[in-house]
């Protein structure tokens, strides 16, 4: 096991270089615009990263992960705007509603498998949209706008939230929390019957493992991570509306975790970052930039089974180490 | 009696696949089951390990009813299978198989502890994969194992949960002679360890390592008793063995 024990804390060590550069060095040198693209990007990361857990790892696919992404975003906006003006509270009910969802869909859900169980997840997300969308009370069609930016409190300190380099810090310093934990939970037991589920599901309950526990679980881990990442995404925009919770959004997710690498979370958060600068870039400069992701994705898909990070590492799959 | 199967029925569509069967397993025998193909060996070892529910009858281990609970929930109680068609984590190290096998005994979820510091499972696991003579592979993934050894990593799961009863579907399936040969003294070894249940097509296996036979046909029991009373009895040498041997 020595081995793979090196070459995990070597990754870590890179991790934390590329980190401590991010925070210190970039949103310094760069246009404010940049810097908001980046923070984007990075939200987008740990999107990416709450769908790799049970995408790369149990195995699950979910076609409605945008679903958790959106009520993140409407539980901090209803939350700053009507009860408390405190991002923390944001934040922690939009973990926790968005976990209460995770676990209703993956009880229902949980008793079918692939397919089945992504066309569930699909028709959640599209139910939960369908309710947004024609309640008056959260906006409708408009959805929650003009949401307020109160100061983050940190121990002694007020910080400014509505300074951009200062939103970019804070979320750097939440994607890299969200990723530490999700490398503990996929290098626990726990996240070994994960991987062993995604190998062979069948042989799983005759090693004396309850797979719908293990499924559940994840999936309101996965739900809860997707839920407060959407949340900093709405703060950030200042508004939540209906886009944040369809099904193209859900569908973006799956094409960046296969881009980046299925099963590795570091993959999907690399693709999250490529894809969404790539957009934005592009964009700027013809219409159907989309033809070219669309034909980037096949090409990743055909050829680079293990995405981009398999491409830069040539590493096995997490799971077969 | 460590297993006990009280008048079990259980149908496909209608037909019965198994029909009012009542044999018994004693506590640190090793029992036999032999039939022709569509016996119904399988799919007695699937409603035992809980995979099917049988539609009548009841099965007893340790004075527990298990019918109707599910495959965790038994192999938790003590009662683990092996599979006719490989059944392992292709995908996974040799170690990993067996280790996860081992954790799968312990109540806790584990999701806050990492695997490399819960070093507990190491010698269990090392043990075991000394037993079914894995311990040199155990860096390999498993799907890049010879046939045999992969149906040894396949027992060694079984038995890496320490059941009290060790159910195994065909372990010399597509096997050649010498690994038959080692297979047959692997499963001797066990002897007096953990009471066994098996299903086998070779009778020579059969014959070495049996205290009893039991002889299934279309479901029902058509015979049962020692090695020697199962080969001297005439409706099995009609109905399975073919001529005497």
């Amino acid at each position: 096991m020595g081995p793979i024990m090196n070459r995990t804390s070597a990754k870590i060590v890179l991790l934390h270089t590329i980190v401590l550069f991010c925070v210190c060095v970039v949103p310094g040198f760069l246009p404010e615009y940049y810097v908001m693209v980046g923070i984007e990007a990075i939200i987008m990361a740990v999107f990416a990263m709450s769908l790799d857990l049970i995408m790369g790892y149990a195995g699950i696919a979910s076609f409605g992960h945008a679903a958790f992404f959106g009520i993140g975003g409407y539980s901090l906006g209803i939350t700053i705007m009507h009860v408390i003006p405190s991002i923390w509270a944001g934040l922690i009910i939009a973990a926790v509603i968005s976990a209460g969802f995770a676990f209703l869909v993956g009880i229902v859900s949980i008793r079918t498998r692939g397919i089945y169980f992504a066309i569930l997840t699909l028709l959640f997300g599209e139910l939960i949209y369908r309710i947004i969308f024609h309640t008056p009370a959260l906006g409708g069609s408009d959805g929650l706008v003009g949401l307020p930016m109160p100061d983050l409190s940190f121990l002694f300190f007020k910080i400014d939230m509505t300074n951009t380099r200062n939103f970019f810090y804070f979320t750097i310093a939440f994607a890299y929390v969200s990723y530490l934990l999700c490398w503990k939970v996929v290098k626990s037991p726990f996240g070994r019957v994960l991987m062993a589920m995604n190998d062979n599901e069948n042989r799983v309950p005759f090693l004396g493992f309850n797979t719908k526990i293990y499924k559940i679980i994840i999936f309101i881990i996965s739900g809860a991570m997707a839920g407060v990442s959407g949340a900093i995404f709405s703060l950030f925009r200042s508004f939540v509306d209906v886009s944040q919770l369809n099904f193209l959004l859900s569908g973006k997710v799956i094409i960046i975790v296969l881009l980046g690498g299925l099963g590795t979370l570091i993959g999907p958060m690399i693709g999250a970052v490529f894809l969404t600068i790539y957009e934005t870039i592009s964009s700027s400069y013809f219409e159907s930039y989309q033809l070219i992701t669309g034909a980037v994705f096949i090409l990743v898909v055909i050829f680079l089974p293990r995405g981009i990070w398999g491409l830069l590492t040539r590493d096995k799959k997490a799971s077969e180490q | 009696m460590i297993l006990e199967i009280n008048s079990v029925t259980k149908k496909f569509g209608g037909l019965p696949v198994i029909n009012k069967l009542s044999f018994s397993v004693a506590e640190g025998q090793i029992k036999s089951v032999i039939g022709p193909n569509g016996a119904g060996k399988t799919t007695l070892f699937n409603l035992i390990s809980g995979a099917y529910s049988p539609d009548r009858g009841q099965i007893i281990f340790k004075g527990q009813r298990i019918n109707g609970l599910t495959p965790d929930k038994i192999c938790r109680l003590g009662l683990a299978r092996s599979f006719q068609i490989t059944n392992i984590f292709q995908g996974l190290s040799v170690f990993e198989n067996i280790r996860l096998s081992i954790q799968g005994q312990t109540k806790k979820l584990g999701i806050l502890k990492s695997v490399h510091q819960s070093n507990s499972h190491e010698e269990e696991t090392q043990e075991i994969l000394e037993m079914i003579g894995l311990w040199n592979n155990q860096g390999k993934i498993a799907g890049n194992l010879s046939h045999g050894d992969q149906r040894h990593l396949e027992i060694g799961i079984a038995l890496a949960s320490r059941p009290f009863l060790l159910l195994l579907d065909e372990p010399t399936a597509g096997m050649n002679m010498s690994e038959s040969r080692a297979t047959i003294e692997l499963i001797k070894g066990f002897r007096g360890k953990v009471s066994m249940l098996i299903i086998e097509h070779d009778i020579n296996l059969v014959l070495a390592v049996s205290d009893e036979i039991a002889v299934l046909q279309n479901g029902e029991l058509l015979c049962e008793g020692d090695p020697e009373t199962v080969r001297n009895d005439k409706m099995v040498q009609k109905a399975y063995l073919g001529e005497e041997i």
